[in-house]
């Protein structure tokens, strides 16, 4: 098991430095540095002076690889590539273009953005489950049909829909929640209650007939039919016997996500005015705030690879098999 | 000749995967396993239903995929034909009406006066009135009379529709009677979804002739014509994309699975590496240089729609490289097992080539989840599309798109009295394209499962 | 009420125990509608005595046992009948009364217990569930009455064994726990659907044996569905025998054996490799069970029937096609579905209802006959790596096979024989190139043969070709048989062209009893015999010289069976083939093969000629498989051999077998024994010949 985590562990540095040269072709190698700085100033201003003090002051003045320049250790470090992505393992991301501490900014909007997406990760999974065990339990009648029509229904509308939608009639119309805005401890429920339910009902769709498929597909298994012949109920057949096994698929699914969680919403923060990292990431994105970016797409892959690992984590945890036989 | 036509990369690459897709149709009914698929495909009626109507939507597309440019009037001493700048589609000639009639801002759906009350001198003094619409309803002497208008155009519509549709009814029964009812093809869901159609397409058509049936948006444009022309965006983003995922993610897939060794080790790390990264993130990385590329390249194009064009083309190709991934991973995994059965063992007993091992073996069985996954990303992408271009990573603001007309209206909802109509047509439209998609895929699910087969 | 004896002589109960009247069930097909499968089922079972249900695959057995239990699939409906358990109907309880039955009255245990256990349940919490469901025990008791039960099943250490996974038990094991699961409330009648066919013979031998000592210790009643005539003839006080939905006949044991009625009956024991006489060819059913879908009015036999002692005249014909037969009481508990059932003992499976030869008419093929070696292969060894830790480093091997040496001659078959794990269908895909050798010599005609020399390659995947065991996996659903034929016609360009290829493809078909229509038909088209027929074809194709056959005729029923094995044994003497048949059924070794070889655990134990080798058996395993073997004669005394075959990843020290040897010595735990010969060509590896 050790060993096994400690393999996990040992794959997953080679995916985040290739993330890391990826992100640095992406963004250092596709353009010059020249081309974002003529792109920041707009064309008016452009004049070489501009450029070189533009690069100057984010020190995008060194070269790439190699710094021929210098003398000793510094010849590697003394470059852009050093400097704006290796040193991100590190936990040094830089300055954003207002001049602030990118990893100062993070560790402040953590709190917001998991404060809306815990409760919808939870509340989706529950809701999900539970629907999807319903129609699952009355397949093939005409409940189930519905329902999975509904699922069609509600997966095909655009997320965009939900948000504008709930604003509009629970804060607008009804003026049951404010429309957007974040606040402190206990008084922070009125706002968060509408992101959390437009965040929940949006993902329902696709996840209640995700999960009713992969209970379908356990429904029709050997070990349900000796279930049945010992005589258990239909209730237990269903809760202890077909809940357990279709858990594992599921589980193993979702846990992928949790570290991801981190990262917060793009469009619900963005919509609701959270100062989460998603509106963050969508105001650097607006603003074309390079160094931002490249911090989040950093530190969105380290949480999807730790997830990666959790993931076969609890594989080992939930599934007999793998946890005694490895 | 009084136009030239302007080829568009989108244009092109549109108009092959039409082709392509019917050649696929015929390729299928050729291969006996995939005939049966369609045969199963063809019983369920919502599977009809949801193709024809796909089938509308695409319709549309194509036709605004067909550019030119208008001659301009010839000026005295001109020797060479001059065109107009204005880069036009054979959907904006036959919607000319709702393109050019633009009214001065805001105006509701079928509206006869302007949304925004104006000041205006009359001899009684200074009133706030408002006032006529430009366009909208000026047939009509006193707008009291509006709602009669509209609702005999309406009904003169539903007529035309009926009337059309008992023909396509009349039709297939001929068609019927002349096979001997031997096919069990779902007629009813494609005639349904016909008569739909035509119900939206003539009732439209008549209230479109004099009003503004969706309303106008703040610059006073029409919103039905915006929505027409988002189709051929949504369509472009959910077909072109596919072009590039699919050689991407059969060939890896395939490889990584059969290879295995080194070659699955290369081709699994480029996709954890791709797949770890966020993919809105990604995708916003990816734009965002791209537009740098595009900024600063100006000497590129010659007209703005061209470079709207080439924008949305990247845009595809981006979403296609950013998700190839999922395909590929199933690919793989249903290699690995099929790489182990008898038949392919045999095959290799018989010194079969690799190549060949997989042209004649492997794809062919796993053509029915290429062309599952091929449907059910459609829909994703055309979803996917409104979010990006919500967030400003979306095809170029002066496109017509379900994002845009979203992300404009957003705003619009927040004014006293709200304004929804663009919101409620890009709502609509888009949930019937989407709607229509996610059925046909379940559909198409059903029926490409192997596990179906006797 | 209870009769503690296995095999007790039927005595007429005053009120049977299990009463099935005029059963009927409709299936619900995608093209079809519901069509009815199993009509007028009529079954008695007594309290204590065990009912063997036969029948070939698609019967409906398996369907009818479950609709006793009222848990058919959802594609299957009971159309009529009546079932009573003590005297009580049950098909028309409500469910929830139905429930309480269910493991009570009634248990079940089912094929595949891979399958039919609860993959993340423990052992204990599975037996548990019965019992508190039905007995309503709790905490101490409970697990207690769990650990009996497993203890009365013959599992070891029963309270380790309750915290276990189904994963961690070997496969006799589980179905050990199933019928623990099913034993627990003590049910009246255990309903056992093909009980042992997924198990080996020396632990179907064992499971057997379980079940007739449980059955005897409570006085329960046995519903046994097989396809196995030898297990009937072990297991059954009284037997029943289904065809197409239908009960054709249904006799005491000791009678149906002796004198089987119906014509359906007789051809089963007429297919039987065991029943016929070596280089005799066998009496296979010609065509197949009609479907469901397209029952014939009259007799559903009609079509296959050629041995109706009377009923040869045209309008005897007429009416077994026109009239269907009703089961028909001829008294001494015997009932037969046929309008000339057989009155007498008079039964000879005659040389004339022997009928089968699609192809007598085709000329031999001339081969120059050479009585020399093909080929050969010298101490084969195929290690597969075991890897563990960060590093993923290789922590030992799993020996699947170390050290086989085999040789193969023109015109002769070689069996290797062993149950599953021991190597065999290794050595055969090593010697396809399917799988790489870890050590080891080949020698084609006498010269070795370089492992990676391209050209030597190419002409030994001639020569060499093998047919699969699953006619189902190894046809590619996608394309015809002609592009299969072709394929490897092309491939090692036997053939010069496609034109070429097609007309031998045509010859091909004919040869193996498939009409050339077939050419451009798809495998979903046939049936499971056929496709074997085109498998063969395929290896044939490129002309080879020796077919490596990984039990070909498995998966097939048994009048199939017979079909296939005289296909390859005419082919064989057409063509001068050498085959090396990969099995683990004796019947067909004896029929099939003149010499053969057993494995165990990677190695050869013992080998030499069939007859010899079956005749006087010398190593203490070959001798216990073969009296593990259900006959239908039956009769001979069973050696039960302990526990199961040890993981090839870690052999026993010095002889393999001997944690499992009655007759182990002190010596045979120290080193492995050398081959030693007990008569011509008769070689054993053990240490208890040593002295001749």
């Amino acid at each position: 098991m050790f060993a096994y985590i400690l393999r996990r562990l040992v794959y997953a540095i080679p995916i985040l430095v290739g993330v890391n040269l990826l992100t640095f072709a992406l963004f250092f190698m596709v353009n010059t540095p020249d081309d974002m700085a003529r792109m920041q100033l707009g064309v008016k201003r452009v004049t070489a002076e501009a450029i070189e003090k533009w690069k100057a002051e984010r020190g995008y003045d060194r070269p790439l690889f190699w710094n021929g320049a210098v003398a000793g250790a510094d010849r590697a470090t003394e470059t852009i590539f050093f400097q704006k992505s290796a040193r991100m393992f590190l936990g040094d991301f830089g300055r954003a273009e207002d001049g602030r501490d990118i990893a100062r900014e993070i560790s402040a909007r953590m709190g917001p953005s998991l404060a809306i997406a815990v409760p919808t990760f939870l509340l989706g999974l529950g809701v999900a489950v539970t629907l999807a065990l319903t129609l699952a339990f009355f397949r093939a009648t005409a409940l189930d049909f519905w329902g999975v029509v509904l699922c069609v229904l509600l997966m095909s509308i655009s997320s965009l829909f939900y948000i504008i939608g709930g604003q509009f009639v629970f804060a607008k119309v009804w003026q049951l929640v404010p429309i957007s805005g974040f606040g402190e401890g206990l008084d922070n429920g009125r706002f968060l209650v509408l992101p959390v339910v437009i965040g929940v009902v949006g993902g329902i769709g696709a996840s209640t007939r995700w999960y009713r498929t992969l209970f379908l597909e356990e429904v029709n298994k050997d070990y349900v039919r000796t279930a049945r012949a010992k005589g258990l109920p239909e209730t237990v057949v269903f809760f202890r016997h077909i809940l357990k096994n279709a858990m594992i698929p599921i589980l193993t699914g979702v846990v992928v996500v949790i570290p991801s969680l981190f990262m917060g919403s793009l469009l619900t923060e963005s919509f609701f005015g959270i100062p989460g990292l998603g509106s963050y990431t969508i105001d650097a994105i607006h603003a074309q705030d390079f160094a931002v970016v490249r911090s989040m797409v950093f530190i969105g892959s380290a949480l999807y690879i730790i997830g990666l690992m959790l993931t076969d984590i609890s594989y080992t945890l939930v599934d007999p098999r793998i946890r005694l036989s490895s | 000749m009084s136009f030239q036509p302007v080829l568009l990369w989108s244009d092109v690459l549109l108009w092959l995967l039409a082709i392509a897709v019917a050649g696929l149709c015929a390729y299928s009914s050729r291969a006996e396993h995939l005939r049966r698929a369609w045969k199963r495909l063809g019983k369920n009626g919502v599977a009809t239903a949801a193709a024809t109507l796909l089938c509308a939507f695409l319709v549309v597309g194509l036709l605004d995929s067909l550019h030119y440019r208008l001659r301009l009037p010839d000026a005295p001493g001109q020797t060479e034909a001059v065109y107009s700048v204005e880069t036009l589609s054979a959907l904006d000639g036959l919607l000319t009406n709702l393109r050019e009639r633009n009214e001065k801002t805001y105006s509701a759906p079928l509206a006869t006066r302007s949304f925004v009350m104006e000041t205006e001198e009359t001899p009684a003094g200074i009133t706030r009135i408002y006032p006529r619409l430009n366009y909208g309803g000026t047939h009509l002497e006193d707008d009291g009379g509006q709602a009669a208008d509209v609702a005999g155009r309406f009904l003169t519509g539903a007529g035309i529709a009926l009337l059309c549709g008992c023909l396509a009814a009349g039709l297939v029964f001929l068609w019927r009677k002349r096979r001997q009812g031997r096919s069990d093809f779902a007629w009813r869901g494609v005639l349904s979804a016909l008569f739909v159609v035509f119900l939206v397409a003539f009732t439209l058509s008549e209230l479109a002739d004099v009003y503004h049936v969706f309303g106008t948006d703040k610059v006073g444009q029409d919103v039905l014509y915006q929505t027409l022309k988002s189709i051929r965006t949504a369509l472009v983003i959910g077909l072109v994309t596919t072009l590039v995922m699919l050689p991407l993610a059969v060939v890896l897939g395939i490889a990584a699975g059969y290879f295995r060794g080194w070659t699955d080790d290369v081709i699994q790390y480029i996709y954890t590496v791709l797949n770890s990264i966020p993919g809105v993130l990604l995708i916003a990385a990816a734009v965002l240089m791209m537009q740098v590329i595009i900024d600063t390249h100006p000497q590129w194009f010659s007209t703005s729609v061209e470079r709207a064009d080439l924008r949305l083309i990247a845009l595809c190709v981006i979403l296609g490289v950013t998700s190839w991934t999922g395909l590929a991973r199933l690919l793989r995994g249903e290699t690995l097992k099929l790489r182990e059965l008898d038949y392919i063992q045999a095959a290799r007993a018989f010194g079969v080539s690799s190549a060949r091992i997989i042209a004649r073996h492997i794809l062919p069985n796993l053509m029915h989840i290429v062309i599952i996954s091929l449907v059910m990303d459609f829909s994703a992408l055309v979803l996917a599309e409104a979010v990006l271009s919500y967030i400003g990573i979306g095809v170029d603001p002066s496109m017509h798109s379900f994002g845009s007309m979203i992300n404009n209206a957003r705003m619009e909802l927040s004014r006293e009295p709200a304004v929804w109509w663009s919101l409620a047509a890009a709502f609509s439209f888009m949930l019937a394209l989407v709607l229509a998609a996610n059925l046909f895929a379940d559909a198409m699910r059903d029926a490409f499962d192997p596990r179906h087969e006797g | 009420m209870t009769i503690p004896n296995t095999h007790p002589p039927s005595t007429p109960p005053t009120k049977p125990l299990l009463d099935a009247r005029g059963l009927a069930l409709s299936i619900h097909q995608e093209n079809a509608g519901w069509i009815p499968a199993v009509s007028d089922l009529d079954l008695t079972i007594a309290a204590g005595e065990t009912f063997a249900l036969v029948g070939e695959s698609g019967c409906g057995k398996s369907l009818s046992a479950l609709a006793l239990m009222r848990l058919l699939p959802s594609g299957v409906r009971i159309l009529r009948g009546e079932v009573y358990v003590q005297g009580e109907e049950i098909l028309r309880l409500p469910e929830a009364e139905m429930r309480k039955r269910r493991g009570r009255d009634l248990s079940m245990i089912f094929q595949e217990p891979a399958t039919s256990l609860n993959p993340v349940l423990t052992i204990g919490r599975q037996i548990g569930e019965s019992l508190s469901t039905h007995l309503g025990e709790r905490g101490k008791v409970l697990r207690e009455h769990a650990a009996d039960l497993l203890a009365q099943v013959g599992i070891n250490d029963p309270i380790r064994r309750l915290s276990e996974y189904p994963f961690q038990l070997s496969g006799g094991m589980k179905q050990r726990v199933m019928i623990a699961i099913a034993l627990a409330s003590s049910p009246r009648l255990l309903i056992a659907d093909e009980p042992t066919t997924a198990l080996d013979v020396t632990v179907q031998s064992q499971i057997l044996d379980l079940l007739q000592k449980l059955q005897a210790e409570r006085g329960m009643s046995l519903l046994l569905i097989t396809h196995d005539l030898g297990v009937v003839a072990r297991m059954a006080d009284k037997v029943g025998v289904m065809y197409a939905g239908q009960l054709v006949e249904c006799a005491p044991r000791a009678e149906f054996f002796k004198t089987p009625r119906h014509p359906y009956s007789r051809a089963l024991f007429a297919a039987l490799p065991e029943t016929a006489h070596a280089g005799e060819r066998l009496a296979a059913l010609p065509g197949q069970v009609p479907a469901f879908a397209a029952m014939p009015k009259g007799c559903r036999f009609a079509g296959r029937c050629g041995s109706g002692d009377r009923g040869q005249g045209a309008e005897d014909r007429a009416r077994c096609l026109g009239d269907a037969p009703l089961l028909e009481d001829l008294g001494g508990g015997v009932w037969v579905r046929c309008h000339f059932q057989v009155s007498g003992d008079s039964v000879q499976v005659t040389a004339n209802n022997r009928r089968v030869a699609p192809n007598d008419e085709l000329p031999p093929v001339t081969c120059p006959l050479s009585p020399e070696t093909l080929l050969e292969v010298r101490d084969l060894k195929i290690h597969f790596p075991i890897r563990k830790g960060v590093l993923q480093r290789v922590h030992g091997h799993v020996r699947a096979v170390d050290g086989v040496s085999l040789a193969l001659t023109p015109g002769r078959t070689l069996a290797l024989v062993g149950e599953s794990g021991c190597g065999k269908t290794t050595v055969g895909r090593s010697l396809m190139r399917m799988l790489p050798m870890t050590a080891g010599q080949v020698f084609w005609q006498g010269k070795p043969v370089a492992p990676n020399d391209k050209a030597e390659a190419k002409t030994l995947r001639q020569s060499l070709q093998m047919v699969f065991q699953d006619p189902y996996a190894s046809l590619n659903p996608r394309m015809s048989v002609g592009e299969i034929l072709l394929e490897g016609m092309l491939a090692l360009s036997a053939v010069s062209s496609e034109q070429e290829g097609r007309e031998r493809a045509v010859t091909l078909l004919e040869q193996v009893g498939l009409k050339p229509e077939s050419l451009t038909r798809y495998p979903h088209e046939f049936s499971g015999g056929q496709r074997q027929r085109v498998a063969i074809a395929r290896a044939l194709a490129v002309s080879p010289r020796v077919i490596i056959c990984d039990e070909p005729t498995s998966a097939l029923d048994v009048s199939v069976q017979a079909q296939i094995l005289n296909l390859m044994k005419d082919l064989q003497t057409r063509l001068n083939l050498a085959y090396l048949f990969i099995t683990h059924n004796f019947a067909v070794v004896e029929y099939l093969a003149e010499d053969i070889a057993v494995m165990y655990l990677g190695r050869i134990v013992e080998s030499g000629p069939t007859a010899a080798v079956l005749a006087t058996p010398a190593h203490p395993y070959t001798q216990a498989l073969l009296s593990a073997v259900p006959r239908v004669e039956g009769g001979r005394a069973i050696i039960r051999l302990a526990g199961e075959t040890p993981s090839p990843a870690n052999p026993p020290n010095g002889c393999h077998f001997h944690p499992r040897c009655r007759k182990a010595q002190p010596e045979c735990r120290q080193s492995y024994p050398p081959p030693t010969p007990v008569a011509a060509g008769h070689r054993v590896n053990c240490f208890l010949y040593r002295e001749q």
